[in-house]
């Protein structure tokens, strides 16, 4: 144990659960986000910085910060806001919405025109505001519904809100793109001893998937429609990369 | 054993080539297209995100992980007798397939770094971080009794002697 109690964790802690801000996920926290040194972590947190608490949360927060889900504010207005993904995400949620309503009245015709054609329908997921992966489930969830919609739209009612071609796109490579970020929150998020001993090793990988990764497997929104009962894994993709001369050294090496 | 700088690094290119075509579609796509700005937009949005929240993973850091009681091979066993044999059993075996992938991975950053940028500076990487030798040299002496057989000790034998 000598490892762990030089940064305050101690043997009873090994039993205790390791969430949301329990000490012991405090401890944890500030090995993640200071090697452990009390002082800086008080530091950190003074200066708006992040402050120990469970991995998945701090994963969470990473996760949200990127997409402006989680909200900075400076003298009560909001600075951290990202337009590509927020105009796209309210869009999406209002299409989600309509079909997906409380009541259900709405989701029952949807499903009702689906199954006319011998298609599946399903509840989209609504994120909710604390476990901000939610939203890239959203997206998985909205790409497997796509052919659903699109026809529901067209065919059946026109006043469903359905998001542009472009923005399924852009929904498509979004999605990708945090594909790995969404798996270190789940990665990370049990309730475990060991969790918090495995999640910087998942923050290497992460890292290092991210500076090395150039190829994303994109779903591939131009391909002929797809049942919205296909499971995300056999949805059609199409590879992308942000680096055009990586992707021409692949043509070369093909 | 000795065995000359270009011959371990000759090996290194050959073990990590293996490893590459095996793991990776990096060599096997030829359809790839360019994402959307706003998308490779999002990749650095989140790359920075995670620097501000977990900071630069270095090497000393990973080592101080590596040799924590909760992910080390000799630690584990604190634990194995803390929670059981099965339990702790598992938790050691997947303590060293992570800490084996994680090795792996950054053996393979630095050695494209290395080979990149051509200086054979062997000890510091461009951006002036100690690597390899402390990380290589724990894990060799960590594994050599033991675990003569596991990828990590072949790698840092290689690295090390």
């Amino acid at each position: 144990m000598l490892g762990l109690e030089r940064v305050g964790i101690e043997m009873e802690d090994i039993f205790r659960s390791v969430n949301d801000n329990c000490s012991t996920a405090v401890k944890a926290g500030r090995l993640i986000v200071a090697g452990g040194d009390e002082a800086l972590a008080a530091a950190q947190k003074a200066e708006g910085g992040p402050k120990p608490a469970c991995d998945m949360h701090l994963g969470s927060l990473a996760f949200g910060l990127a997409l402006s889900l989680v909200e900075r504010r400076r003298g009560g207005r909001v600075i951290n806001r990202w337009a590509p993904f927020q105009d796209l995400f309210k869009d999406l949620k209002k299409m989600v919405n309509y079909v997906s309503d409380k009541k259900n009245k709405r989701f029952h015709k949807y499903k009702e025109a689906l199954e006319g054609i011998q298609q599946t329908a399903f509840l989209i997921s609504m994120p909710n505001s604390t476990r901000v992966a939610g939203a890239h489930i959203m997206m998985q969830e909205a790409l497997r519904s796509k052919g659903a919609l699109t026809y529901y739209q067209s065919c059946k009612c026109q006043e469903l809100p359905i998001i542009s071609k472009e923005q399924w796109k852009l929904l498509a490579q979004f999605e990708a793109v945090l594909r790995p970020a969404m798996k270190l929150c789940f990665d990370i998020q049990g309730d475990r001893v060991e969790i918090a001993g495995e999640s910087v090793l998942a923050l290497v990988r992460l890292k290092i998937e991210y500076e090395e990764e150039e190829v994303y497997e994109v779903v591939d929104t131009d391909a002929d429609a797809w049942d919205a009962g296909t499971s995300f894994s056999s949805l059609p993709t199409i590879k992308m990369t942000p680096n055009t001369a990586r992707s021409l050294l692949d043509d070369d090496i093909s | 054993m000795m065995i000359s700088r270009e011959f371990s690094w000759y090996l290194s290119l050959t073990c990590l080539f293996s490893y590459h075509t095996h793991t990776s579609s990096y060599y096997t796509s030829h359809t790839h297209r360019k994402l959307d700005d706003h998308a490779i937009t999002l990749i650095k949005r989140y790359k920075n995100s995670l620097e501000e929240y977990f900071g630069d993973v270095t090497d000393d850091r990973l080592l101080a992980f590596a040799v924590n009681p909760i992910l080390a091979t000799e630690g584990c066993d604190d634990i194995q007798v803390l929670l059981g044999e099965e339990e702790g059993d598992d938790l050691k075996n997947r303590a060293e397939k992570l800490l084996a992938e994680s090795i792996l991975k950054i053996a393979d950053k630095l050695l494209t770094d290395k080979s990149s940028s051509g200086n054979g500076d062997d000890n510091e990487s461009p951006n002036g971080m100690l690597y390899s030798f402390d990380v290589y040299s724990c894990l060799y002496k960590r594994y050599r009794n033991t675990h003569i057989h596991h990828p990590l000790y072949t790698l840092a034998r290689r690295r090390w002697e």
